[in-house]
C-alpha cells in the first residue's frame, strides 16, 4: 500500500459513526505481478463500461485501541450505498439519487426503490473476500506476515480533497 | 411424466419438414421451443423441452434419430466455468428462471442446468466470461 488511489475522496457525507455514505476511500497498491495468481487478479470486461482490472486484496487492520476496533467492527446494516440511475441521471452528470440502501438489504437479494421491489446483485465477491481474509488470518497466526511502519497517513476528511465533475465541453 | 431438454440439429434435407408437428401429434409430447435457428448453411438448430410419458418420450427420440436428426442434451451446450467464476453475483438478478442462485449465507453462486433456458442474458454481463453457451 503506497498511496491513496486516484479516486480517493474522503470528504463525502458520512454517518454519525463516520462511515462514508458513498464511495470514498481508495488505495494505490504496488506488487510483483509475477508472484500473483489469477485467483485474485483478473482482466475483466464490464458491458457498457469497458475493460477493468479486478483485484482482490487482503488488508490487515491492527486493533491498537478502542477507536480502531469501533471502526473495524461495522455491520452490514451500518454501511449505506446510494441508488443511482445509470440510465438517465449518471450519464447526464446529474448527481441526484433514487434513495439510500444498506448492505444488509442489498445482500438479501431484493431492495425497495420508490415502492418497487428490485432484485440485487453484487460486483465484488464476498466469497472471495472471506477466502482472502482466512488466508491472511492463517499467515498472521503462523507468524508469516508482518506489518511495516506507515510512512504517512492516508488523506482523511480534514485533507480538503474534493472531486470535480468532468463536464463535457461542447465543440463550438 | 418425463421431461428432457435437448438440442436438435437438422441436416439441410430436413429443414422444410414439420418434425415438431409429428412429435406432438404422433407421439403425444408437449413441445416447448426455447430457441430455433436456421444457419446460412441451411442447417437447423432447435432447442426444445419435451415432456410426456416416459415411453412416448423414448419413442419420440427414436423417431428423431431414425430421421437423421442429431439429438444432444441441452446441458452439453451450456457451461458454467466455475474456475472463472468469482461468485460476484451480478448474474443472479438477471436470470429469469432462477437457474443461477446464490447461497445467501456463504454468498456463493450455483448454476442449475435443468432450469436454464439458454436465454443468454447472463453471458454479456458476466465480467469473467464464466458462462458459455454454444448454440
Amino acid at each position: 500500500m503506497v498511496w491513496n488511489g486516484t479516486q480517493h475522496n474522503p470528504a463525502v457525507p458520512r454517518t454519525e459513526k463516520g462511515i462514508p455514505r458513498t464511495t470514498a476511500g481508495t488505495l494505490a497498491l504496488i506488487g510483483d505481478l509475477k508472484q500473483m495468481s489469477p485467483k485474485w487478479l483478473r482482466g475483466t470486461s464490464i458491458t457498457g463500461y469497458g475493460v477493468n482490472l479486478t483485484v482482490g486484496i487482503g488488508v490487515p487492520i491492527p486493533i491498537l485501541n478502542e477507536e480502531i476496533l469501533e471502526h473495524a467492527a461495522i455491520r452490514d446494516e451500518e454501511i449505506y450505498a446510494p441508488v443511482v440511475d445509470y440510465s438517465r441521471a449518471y450519464p447526464n452528470g446529474h448527481s441526484e439519487i433514487l434513495g439510500e440502501v444498506n448492505y444488509a438489504q442489498l445482500k438479501s437479494g431484493v431492495i425497495t426503490v420508490q415502492g418497487k421491489q428490485v432484485p440485487t446483485g453484487s460486483l465484488s465477491s464476498y466469497a472471495k473476500a472471506r477466502e482472502i481474509a482466512e488466508i491472511l488470518k492463517d499467515w498472521i497466526k503462523k507468524g508469516k506476515f508482518f506489518l511495516t511502519e506507515p510512512v504517512q497517513p492516508l488523506p482523511s476528511v480534514e485533507s480538503g480533497i474534493t472531486f470535480k465533475w468532468l463536464r463535457e465541453r461542447p465543440i463550438a | 411424466m418425463a421431461k428432457r431438454r435437448i438440442v436438435l440439429t437438422f441436416p439441410s434435407r430436413l429443414i422444410d419438414q414439420p418434425i415438431t408437428y409429428h412429435l406432438i401429434k404422433d407421439y403425444n409430447l408437449a413441445v416447448n421451443i426455447l430457441r430455433a435457428r436456421v444457419s446460412p448453411k441451411e442447417e437447423g438448430r432447435l432447442m426444445i423441452e419435451l415432456s410426456g410419458k416416459k415411453s412416448s418420450l423414448d419413442a419420440g427420440l427414436n423417431y428423431l434419430k431414425e430421421l437423421g436428426v442429431n439429438v444432444q442434451p441441452l446441458a452439453q451446450d451450456i457451461r458454467w466455468l466455475e474456475e472463472r467464476c468469482t461468485h460476484c453475483t451480478v448474474c443472479v438478478p438477471i436470470c429469469p428462471t432462477k437457474a443461477i442462485t446464490v447461497d445467501r449465507d456463504k454468498m456463493r453462486v450455483s448454476f442449475d442446468k435443468e432450469r436454464c433456458i439458454a436465454c443468454e442474458l447472463c453471458v454479456p454481463i458476466c465480467p469473467y466470461k464464466a458462462i458459455e453457451i454454444l448454440f
